[in-house]
């Protein structure tokens, strides 16, 4: 008897436990939503500067946001400007950084094209050399993301912000998989 | 008597009606009038302002305006724009234009930035990396600014904001104000930079942001 009321009260704990740990790694829509803005530049992998203006979250049962970057590694500088928001996400293991997805023109020597990008923004207090930025593209462009490090020759500059969550605004509901509003893209 | 009596019935008929209808009435419903009634007894309203430009010129008397939020009315109705690149010919040119504007119950937050700025002002020319304004207006809490100006030139000379607030410079006609702070009735108005010439005919704010509740 006591050892059926062991299973009874053990075996969905450890279903919990397996849930949990299950979804540990997983990327999810933030409830309430809160909002994340900056902007700023980082270096680039060849030593560009790589200029970003951003800002995402949850508005009226959708995703909101705008995300313009301007990478110089090309004269004129390739540029992204968001079209579309399709998703707003947070990652347990970095709960300061949240990730904007959607499409976006992509403009780079001339060829414009429209493309899914994903870009993560981390605030790491004040003052904001601390504070991460990257971006991919469907195209395979990839920045891994970065500190904006203190300006100077081997760091860039600007500033991210997390807001606090606002109950005003709601996101989609049911909130969608990462995978819907992210595409194939993991994490820059 | 009998009509006394009779408007005696038909008033506890129409009470007994008002109660019913408001007994009938939805969740929402009663939520919406204790609501109202919390704001009546509190005075809880609170009235958001709130507005974002990454830059806003008056050139002989046009004004333009390049990433401007417009005018936050609404804490359910955040409000954000960009551009990568934006310019006003023989003014200025910049990338990476960006300004928001949030409200939430109890404070509103505004943030303009903008990269890659290259301007030339009665023939200074003036140029910067990165620069970004933000104004935070908290209920009961007072309000606060902040600016970041980094890479910043003028007449080829660098200048190291010195980080306290309404910083001047003066350079051969212009006036130059860096992380100027204007405290509002409401709130604060944070402008990176601002730059008019002494004759007034040219105006020109970088990065503005406005916070008030």
């Amino acid at each position: 008897m006591r050892r059926i009321i062991y299973m009874l009260v053990a075996a969905p704990l450890v279903l919990a436990g397996a849930l949990t740990a299950g979804s540990a790694n997983a990327h999810f829509v933030p409830a309430p939503c809160d909002f994340i803005t900056g902007g700023g530049w980082v270096i680039g992998d060849s030593g560009q500067f790589v200029n970003f203006g951003a800002h995402g979250g949850c508005k009226n049962g959708a995703f909101w946001g705008h995300v313009n970057v301007l990478d110089h590694s090309t004269n004129p500088p390739g540029h992204l400007k968001s079209t579309e928001i399709t998703g707003y996400l947070m990652d347990p293991a970095f709960p300061k950084a949240r990730d904007i997805c959607g499409f976006g023109e992509v403009t780079v020597n001339g060829s414009r094209s429209i493309l899914r990008f994903r870009v993560r923004m981390e605030d790491n207090d004040e003052p904001g050399g601390s504070d991460r930025f990257g971006l991919r593209l469907s195209s395979g462009y990839h920045l891994s993301t970065r500190e904006l490090g203190p300006p100077g020759p081997t760091g860039g500059g600007g500033n991210i912000q997390l807001h606090k969550e606002n109950k005003s605004t709601k996101g989609p509901s049911p909130a969608p998989m990462e995978g819907e509003m992210c595409g194939e893209l993991p994490p820059p | 008597m009998h009509q006394r009596n009779s408007s005696r019935r038909g008033m506890a008929a129409v009470v007994a009606g008002v109660l019913a209808g408001l007994l009938a009435w939805p969740g929402a419903g009663s939520a919406q009038l204790l609501a109202d009634t919390t704001q009546l007894l509190t005075g809880s309203t609170q009235t958001l302002t709130g507005q974002a430009s990454a830059v806003t010129a008056v050139v002989l008397g046009t004004v333009t305006s390049l990433a401007n939020t417009g005018t936050l009315t609404d804490p359910a109705d955040p409000l954000g724009t960009g551009q990568p690149t934006g310019s006003i010919p023989g003014l200025l040119s910049a990338e990476a234009l960006h300004a928001v504007t949030m409200g939430w119950t109890d404070q509103v937050a505004s943030e303009a930035s903008l990269g890659n700025l290259a301007m030339s002002v009665a023939g200074v020319g003036i140029s910067a990396d990165a620069i970004m304004s933000r104004a935070l207006a908290v209920s009961d809490a007072g309000s606060t600014g902040l600016t970041s100006i980094e890479g910043l030139t003028i007449g080829g000379m660098s200048i190291v904001p010195a980080g306290v607030p309404n910083q001047q410079i003066s350079i051969a006609g212009l006036s130059v104000i860096l992380n100027e702070q204007i405290q509002t009735a409401d709130g604060i108005i944070v402008n990176a930079l601002h730059i008019r010439t002494f004759d007034g005919l040219t105006d020109v704010v970088i990065g503005s942001a406005k916070a008030g509740i």
